[in-house]
């Protein structure tokens, strides 16, 4: 039982590590909590409820990614662009308002409540596993590796890297800033659709369904120090396992407890996060 | 001079025609019998909702096809609470403030519980057709009634189909509110009584997001039985952990499994599931009738929720022609009342509780290419 829960765990883990990246990609960018961040899931988790009943899930998943993405980018361009100068807090709260206006519109054109997919899984036999976590084990991981490789191979990559730890420097360099902040938002936005349609077919989809998935992104980043995305990554997990054994040996009610009270311990005992470097003026 | 004649003529007029308008309004409202229902439409228990509104407004249309008399035709105001109790308080003020002192459903124990203190002292009458919380016609003090037997009465039917099955260990999952509670304390304190051991109570929160741990744990634990005192969404989600991670035995729930949308969650994990519910009265005519036109209008079959809506504006409407809509004679007449629904036999106690009747017992099984409870024996 226990390695099952281990095992169930690290498939938990996993899902929370693409939202804590995407989490942790425009707090770097923007120096901001987005707030609207796990709204993505919900749009990608409609996107592929509605495609599914038209188009085979192949295609459903790759149009609910792309309009993931679009949304995401089309967000950061007409929404958060124009508040950028007005400073981070200004921004805070429109991300918080635009999170509400989105949950509030898909209530209204859907409803609250909860529409489950028309996708059939069964186990595959001996794994205690469905296809859709086997795929997204292997998938995630590939994208993880894939995005630590571009952030440190590629010249785009350095480049926003460069913007993520000095963003007067990067404009005194005339780096092409609003391109690449484009750029993390499309990559976060992949990362919250991947996950937004692996919930959907798990749970249905609600216009709230990305809430409890914020309060655990958020504390992973937190504990894991948000500029350390390997960092964010194995928090993730830990956590994802974290839960899912309070859940089994306390109660359903203790996950998002369990989650805030060890994000207020690492803040007090290591305010920038277990394997996050201290803040310090470039 | 002219001038102003003319002018206090016009107001004179503008305040002649208003009076006319609101004595006409009024007129209009103590013409019919007005009564409130307060429902969800939006929210995990929409559906319920809707198929309770579907029964009242066939209810409705019944008694105002037949009624002779404009004064006795029937309207039902209907609110949508959300399932939330502040809601729900706002709109029985809200439908008080119209008049309306006679509300023919508050869905949700927790949430008419809420409302109690302000239905006592402005005097209104509740009948419910869906809340089962054990004390609640106690705390209602005189302004709450209901027809639907109450928790107490479904955890003993649910052990004694238990006792007939053998089965000795059993664990308790149950939703994490009023209607869970209630039912979860009701079992664990009747378990004993009929030989059966209670080996975990698990509960679960609203839109849980996952249910590996808690099968993981109910698997471990070996129980001849789960009971699954969950609302539909939860519901199909453990049912299809449970199927995942191999976790066989004998599933039991209650009438928030009646609807499609377990079957919506859960999908081919419903199978052999077991299901009580009150008793619809099949033999009847009544029955017969209601399902007919029901399915005709609504292309659907009538589930629990749907009849007992039914009914339960059918006994108000008779408690309140009776008491020429006076409440305090309608507390009173409805403890002699006794009549016969579509969902059988309707009475109550002394003390104004419900009388329950039998109960079916349903397993899920595959119809036409989907899943229904079937009813197995009563």
């Amino acid at each position: 039982m226990f390695l099952e829960l281990l095992k169930y765990g690290f498939v938990f883990g996993i899902l929370l590590s693409l939202i804590s990246l995407g989490f942790s990609l425009i707090y770097n960018i923007l120096k901001i909590v987005d707030f609207s961040h796990t709204d993505r899931l919900t749009i990608a988790g409609y996107s592929f409820y509605i495609l599914s009943f038209h188009l085979n899930i192949f295609y459903s998943i790759l149009i609910s990614l792309c309009i993931t993405v679009i949304f995401t980018i089309f967000t950061e361009r007409f929404v958060y662009s124009s508040m950028r100068e007005k400073g981070t807090s200004a921004l805070m709260l429109t991300s918080f308002g635009f999170s509400i206006v989105i949950q509030s519109i898909l209530a209204i054109l859907f409803t609250s409540e909860i529409k489950p997919t028309n996708i059939i899984e069964h186990a595959i036999s001996n794994t205690g596993f469905y296809l859709r976590e086997l795929i997204l084990i292997p998938v995630s991981l590939l994208f993880l590796g894939l995005l630590t490789l571009f952030l440190k191979k590629s010249k785009t990559g350095i480049s926003i890297r460069a913007i993520i730890s000095n963003n007067e420097r990067a404009l005194f360099y005339k780096l092409p800033i609003k391109r690449y902040i484009s750029i993390m938002f499309g990559i976060s936005g992949l990362l919250a659709g991947i996950a937004g349609i692996s919930l959907s077919i798990s749970n249905g989809i609600f216009p709230t369904m990305g809430f409890k998935y914020m309060i655990f992104s958020f504390a992973a980043c937190i504990i894991g120090g948000l500029r350390n995305l390997t960092g964010v990554v194995i928090i993730s997990i830990l956590l994802g396992v974290l839960i899912i054994f309070s859940e089994a040996y306390i109660s359903s009610l203790a996950s998002e407890g369990m989650a805030l009270g060890i994000l207020l311990l690492v803040l007090i005992l290591k305010p920038n996060g277990i394997f996050g470097e201290k803040l310090r003026e470039i | 001079m002219k001038k102003n004649g003319l002018f206090i003529l016009l107001i004179a007029c503008a305040a002649i025609s208003v009076g006319i308008l609101y004595f006409a309004s009024t007129r209009h409202d103590v013409d019919i019998i007005n009564i409130a229902s307060l429902l969800p439409f939006d929210g995990s228990e929409a559906d319920h909702g809707e198929m309770m509104r579907k029964g009242q407004i066939l209810a409705m249309e019944e008694i105002n096809a037949k009624s002779i008399k404009k004064t006795d035709s029937l309207n039902i105001s209907f609110y949508n609470t959300s399932l939330k109790k502040d809601i729900a308080l706002d709109k029985m003020k809200e439908a008080n403030g119209k008049g309306i002192n006679f509300f023919v459903e508050i869905y949700g124990s927790g949430q008419a519980e809420h409302c109690f203190n302000y239905a006592i002292e402005k005097n209104i009458f509740i009948l419910s057709g869906v809340n089962t919380k054990p004390d609640l016609v106690e705390l209602g003090n005189g302004s709450f009634y209901r027809i639907m037997p109450n928790d107490a009465t479904a955890s003993k039917i649910i052990l004694n189909w238990a006792i007939d099955l053998s089965l000795q260990r059993v664990a308790v999952v149950y939703a994490n509110d009023d209607w869970g509670k209630g039912l979860k304390d009701a079992t664990v304190k009747n378990a004993p009584n009929y030989g059966i051991q209670i080996t975990d109570t698990r509960d679960v929160v609203k839109n849980q997001p996952s249910f590996v741990a808690i099968v993981n744990q109910l698997k471990a634990l070996q129980a001849d039985g789960v009971f699954l005192f969950l609302y539909a969404d939860d519901g199909g989600k453990f049912l299809k952990e449970a199927q995942r991670q191999e976790f066989k035995t004998k599933f039991f729930a209650t009438e928030n499994f009646s609807g499609t949308k377990v079957v919506e969650n859960a999908k081919d994990a419903v199978e052999g599931i077991m299901m009580v519910v009150p008793a619809s009265s099949e033999q009847s005519s009544l029955y017969e009738n209601f399902t007919q036109k029901y399915t005709k209008r609504y292309n659907e079959k009538p589930t629990i929720f749907s009849i007992k809506g039914y009914d339960a504006v059918n006994v108000l409407y008779e408690i309140i022609l009776a008491s020429n809509s006076d409440v305090e004679k309608a507390k009173s007449l409805i403890k002699s009342y006794k009549g016969i629904g579509a969902s059988g036999e309707i009475s109550f106690d002394q003390l104004g509780e419900f009388i329950p009747g039998n109960y079916d017992r349903m397993v899920f099984k595959k119809t036409n290419n989907t899943y229904e409870p079937i009813v197995i024996n009563k």
